[in-house]
């Protein structure tokens, strides 16, 4: 009992299932505890219910996009001290600037290196 | 250069009301008849200088479609 | 009625006059004129329908039938020709500053100072009558509305007072501006209200006498029928009624364009060329719309008056005065007073400038004691002459009604004004057309034309009032039997006016053309023929298209500006013409050519062309010019004037290729933004795929301890991902050749229905899984048609997954049809899905729509489908489109022509 609340959450956020299956895939694999959201609204239900302490999300989404979905964890309160990692096929130095002013704590570029996602989450939970 | 055709079609208007409204042409009409109890000699006159009139104003308009009131 | 009120409604309307005039005056003051408008403009035109019109018209129908309609024909026959002729002569007299038609004969043939006179003689010879019958006019249908008919008045009777009320008011608004170029906007508006009224109110007579006395039109003509001179009047009598029919026609056309009233409100007054687009159609609608009631209102006074005892003159208000409808009554005979009154206000002006231009400032002028003396209150001298012209034109007109007009009818008198008026019609259209027309041909016709005009048709009307013998008419002069005045030369079977007027003209324009063609230019009439003739080459350089030689100076210049214009508008015009001449001054202060002739065309406007040549030939020295030197200068300015011309095209084309090119800077940036953003849209579509199956296969990887089910799902993902990656490869592919026209068809005859059943085999699989109902309907026997198969099943299987995504997720149906309509084979593709919003449906069809479009993205498809099936359709000739309401499904039909002869791939 007491493991599984030790356990972090991570919430991953994209519609593409083909994107989705290893990313969950590698989350579980890393000993998270990993919700799947498959649009921008689902995440904002996840995020609400669960509070994840990292999110990893796709930017084109169908009706709520990533940008949003990132304003809207930082809105929140209970969220403070959560990290958000952009992990999108927008690539323009433009969008990714977007995504560092709406707040994310990093932009990674696809097609992304699963064994850099996982550094790079483990690097920023324990900071 | 269009004022140059619009001037020969209008000079061709002219001319052509000028045999329409002339000997001989007027003298088909010249026989004391009347159509509705009007003489035809007047109405013939009438009718064919009314339609000088419209045949002046249509190829004025003719000539400057684009032209509307806000030119003068 | 009471005598007294109605000369007090009389002065009451005079003053309304004022009031409309000083009205206008205002109104142009501030900006805001009435005159620069086509319809004041072609009303002011009317002036050109007087007493003879409103009273006249109705006696002449009466008492000689149907010619009546002749002067108000050749009008309407002259009004398409305004765009050549008057046209011209308004560019002519706009550069050149003539104010009259005597200037404007004067000018043409070298500002012949003689010429201008004698033209100016004989107008006033010729339109002195017609002005007094006006008064005529005024004054008999005063007589019959207050009933005073018969009675013989004393010195100074109504006429009297009511000439001198209209001179007051010529004085007040016609010699407003000392140039006389300026225009009397008040003086035009109040002609302009003139014509509105007397159309109006004859109008309401001619509707009271047909409908109010008879029972309309055809009543009139029943009753009428029973006269005894009705055949004979509404027909042409075949001996001589067809050539004085044509003869009127001619008179009356050449009246239009000469008669000086008409002069001055057609050309001085004009404002913009342009205005004559409307007047050439709105002019003869007026002139008909105010004879419409003309023969009625005849008929019914025969009728009415069957004993003969009121004069066919004054039917109109003998008529609702003798219904006792005395309103009506006032009101006719104002609508007739004002005809009368706008004729004369015209024509004494355009008289009296006239005379002041051409008789008494050329005596001044060239009087050097009197120039000299007065030489600073020449402006006063120059306007008090004018006003004492109107004076004299208006007394002279007074008289000559005491005199003879009281014997005459309306048209008689009319008729002979006209003539008069068409004596200088060779001249002035010979002299717009015609280079080589010398004065001595203009001073020999009009001559000759004024004494056959006078001796045909005034002579016998001095006869007529007892002035001269009765034996003329009879005997001919001092007896010779061939001189008899309406049987010229023997010359017999045509009426007086016929008569007189193929005489006149005869001799006129034959002794023009003969005389000019033996007789030589002088330099200086070459010059001016040459820009009367090519007025529109010359209009804007005209300072540069006179040739002058000789020696001017400057102040010399200026100090005659000053003393015709006046200190302040010299100032105005030697800055106004450095602004057009912006080159530095002789050092040695001579004027420029090109100056002098501004300066003389300046007091032209004032004092006339031919007393001002008087005067600035006076201040200069000038050498001969030989008329070689003139052609040669003038060939060379119109070489510079062509190359001027050439420049401003070639400039337009340099400026329009500018602009071609911008425009196609313009489409290439956006064709490369397009391409941008294909671009960038086509690589994030290929990230897809590709980034999953880069995770998958690191995954793989790094883990080799896999359970095997996820091994065998990561590898099959990549599998799928690699699929997509490639379709999408090959799609993007496709469509860039189909677009660049690289893509070739492999055309051959084939059967719709196959290409349906193999699209619909590819897919059954996919619709029994989902669920779906599938209905297939093609025609039997549709014909074949040329196209490349597996593109068409590309497209079908296109559409139907399309539809198979969209379709209503519960209860899908699809509908797959085709069928024959027009020449062409119509396949559609519908579903039962919720549709396609109307702004959405062009759309679709863009690459990657839905990629740019997230709320409609699905998992599967490229968003190229639509774009490449419609790429291929065009490409077969044919058409694909989408039928949608939101809500309930969307249709996708293709046309494919059946007979398509060429090769339909763009090579």
């Amino acid at each position: 009992m007491k493991k599984v609340k030790d356990k972090m959450k991570v919430l991953v956020v994209d519609d593409d299932p083909s994107i989705l299956l290893p990313l969950e895939f590698l989350m579980r694999k890393n000993g998270f505890n990993v919700f799947i959201a498959r649009n921008g609204t689902e995440a904002i239900e996840s995020v609400n219910k669960e509070l994840p302490q990292v999110v990893v999300l796709d930017i084109m989404m169908p009706d709520v996009d990533g940008y949003e979905v990132c304003r809207y964890i930082r809105s929140k309160e209970e969220m403070n001290g959560a990290k958000v990692i952009f992990l999108s096929a927008k690539t323009k130095e433009a969008d990714i600037k977007k995504g560092y002013e709406v707040g994310a704590d990093l932009y990674i570029p696809k097609p992304f290196s699963p064994r850099f996602l996982m550094e790079k989450i483990k690097e920023l939970s324990a900071s | 250069m269009r004022d140059r055709v619009k001037g020969r079609r209008l000079f061709f208007i002219s001319a052509l009301f000028m045999v329409l409204l002339n000997f001989p042409l007027i003298s088909i009409f010249n026989n004391g008849g009347t159509v509705g109890g009007v003489p035809v000699l007047y109405l013939y006159i009438m009718v064919v200088w009314l339609a000088c009139i419209a045949a002046i104003g249509f190829f004025i308009n003719k000539q400057d479609p684009k032209k509307g009131k806000g030119k003068v | 009625m009471n005598y007294w009120v109605v000369i007090g409604i009389s002065f009451c309307y005079l003053a309304l006059l004022f009031v409309v005039a000083s009205w206008a005056e205002r109104r142009s003051a501030a900006g805001r004129s009435l005159v620069s408008n086509p319809y004041i403009y072609a009303l002011s035109m009317a002036v050109y329908c007087t007493a003879w019109t409103y009273y006249g018209s109705v006696g002449r129908a009466a008492s000689g039938g149907l010619e009546y309609l002749a002067i108000y024909i050749g009008p309407t026959l002259m009004a398409p020709l305004w765009w050549v002729v008057l046209r011209k002569i308004i560019r002519i007299c706009k550069v050149q500053r003539i104010t009259t038609i005597a200037d404007f004969i004067s000018s043409r043939y070298g500002k012949n100072i003689t010429l201008g006179s004698i033209v100016t003689v004989i107008f006033v010879l010729g339109i002195i009558p017609y002005i007094s019958l006006q008064l005529k006019a005024i004054t008999s249908s005063l007589t019959i509305l207050t009933g005073r008919a018969g009675e013989i008045e004393a010195f100074p009777d109504t006429s009297f007072f009511i000439a001198v009320g209209l001179a007051l008011f010529i004085i007040v608004y016609g010699t407003r501006h000392i140039e006389a170029t300026e225009r009397h906007e008040g003086l035009v508006t109040a002609i302009a209200f003139e014509s509105v009224l007397k159309l109006v109110v004859f109008i309401a007579a001619g509707l009271f006498v047909t409908y109010g006395v008879f029972n309309g039109f055809g009543d009139i003509m029943q009753q009428a029928a029973q006269l005894p001179d009705f055949a004979q009047l509404m027909t042409f009598d075949a001996e001589g009624g067809y050539g004085q029919w044509f003869w009127m026609v001619v008179l009356s056309m050449l009246a239009i364009l000469l008669l000086p009233r008409q002069f001055q409100v057609a050309v001085v007054e004009n404002v913009n060329e342009q205005h004559l687009n409307k007047a050439m159609w709105l002019f003869p609608l007026y002139l008909f719309a105010i004879n419409i009631f003309v023969l009625p209102i005849a008929f019914g006074g025969d009728i009415l008056f069957a004993n003969g005892t009121v004069d066919a003159d004054m039917f109109v208000l003998a008529i609702p005065l003798s219904e006792g409808k005395s309103i009506l009554s006032v009101l006719v005979y104002l609508g007739g007073f004002s005809a009368a009154t706008s004729m004369v206000i015209v024509s004494v002006m355009a008289l009296s400038v006239m005379m002041s231009n051409n008789l008494i400032m050329p005596v001044l002028v060239s009087v050097p004691g009197i120039k000299n003396r007065y030489q600073h209150k020449l402006t006063a001298i120059l306007v008090n002459s004018r006003r004492f012209c109107i004076l004299l034109v208006l007394l002279l007109a007074y008289l000559y009604y005491k005199g003879v007009a009281e014997y005459y009818s309306l048209v008689e008198v009319g008729l002979v004004s006209f003539a008069a008026a068409a004596q200088f019609a060779p001249a002035v259209i010979g002299g717009i057309f015609w280079k080589e027309a010398t004065k001595n041909g203009a001073l020999a016709g009009i001559i000759v034309g004024a004494i056959l005009w006078f001796y045909t048709l005034v002579v016998p009307s001095m006869v007529g009032v007892g002035m001269l013998p009765e034996t003329i008419l009879n005997n001919g002069l001092f007896g010779v039997e061939w001189l008899r005045p309406f049987e010229l030369f023997g010359m017999q079977g045509m009426d007086y006016i016929s008569h007189g007027m193929f005489w006149s003209m005869f001799l006129n324009t034959g002794l023009y053309i003969g005389v000019s063609l033996l007789s030589r230019q002088t330099s200086q009439e070459r010059n001016q023929a040459e820009v009367f003739v090519d007025i529109f080459k010359y209009s804007t350089v005209y300072e540069s298209s006179i040739v002058w030689k000789g020696t001017a100076y400057i102040p010399d210049i200026k100090s005659l500006l000053v003393s015709f214009l006046g200190e302040k508008r010299a100032e105005t015009a030697m800055k106004a013409y450095q602004r057009k001449y912006p080159e530095p001054a002789d050092e040695s202060g001579k004027a420029d050519p090109k100056l002098v002739t501004y300066a003389e065309k300046l007091l032209a406007g004032v004092i006339g062309s031919s007393s001002a040549r008087i005067m600035v030939s006076s201040v200069v020295k000038e050498e001969e010019i030989s008329i070689d030197e003139v052609l040669n200068i003038l060939k060379e300015s119109q070489q510079l004037i062509s190359i001027n011309n050439e420049l401003r095209r070639k400039s337009m084309e340099l400026r329009r290729a500018t602009e071609q090119l911008r425009n196609a800077n313009d489409r290439l940036k956006q064709l490369d933004e397009l391409k941008d953003e294909f671009l960038s849209t086509v690589t994030h579509e290929l990230r897809t795929p590709l980034t999953s199956i880069r995770a998958l296969s690191e995954i793989l990887y790094d883990n080799p301890d896999m359970e095997r089910d996820d091994q065998e799902h990561f590898l099959h993902t990549i599998v799928k991902e690699s699929e997509r990656l490639t379709r999408l490869i090959t799609q993007v592919l496709d469509l860039e050749r189909f677009e660049s026209g690289k893509q070739k068809l492999n055309l051959a005859p084939l059967q719709m229905k196959e290409v349906i059943d193999e699209s619909v085999e590819a897919l059954i699989q996919l619709v029994q899984e989902k669920h779906i109902e599938l209905v297939v309907d093609v025609q039997q026997n549709l014909p074949e048609v040329n196209g490349d198969k597996d593109r068409l099943i590309q497209v079908l299987v296109n559409l139907i997954s399309n539809a198979i995504k969209f379709c209503n997720p519960e209860h899908g149906k699809i509908i797959v049809s085709s069928y024959y309509i027009d020449g062409d084979i119509k396949v559609n593709v519908a579903d039962n899905g919720k549709g396609i919003e109307p702004e959405a449906q062009k759309q679709i069809f863009d690459k990657f729509y839905q990629a740019r479009n997230q709320n409609l993205r699905k998992p599967e498809g490229s968003g190229l489908g639509l774009a490449i099936s419609r790429q291929i359709v065009e490409s077969h000739q044919g058409k694909l489109w989408v039928e949608s309401e939101p809500g309930h499904g969307a249709k996708f039909s293709f046309v494919l022509p059946v007979k398509v002869a060429v090769p339909a791939a763009k090579v």
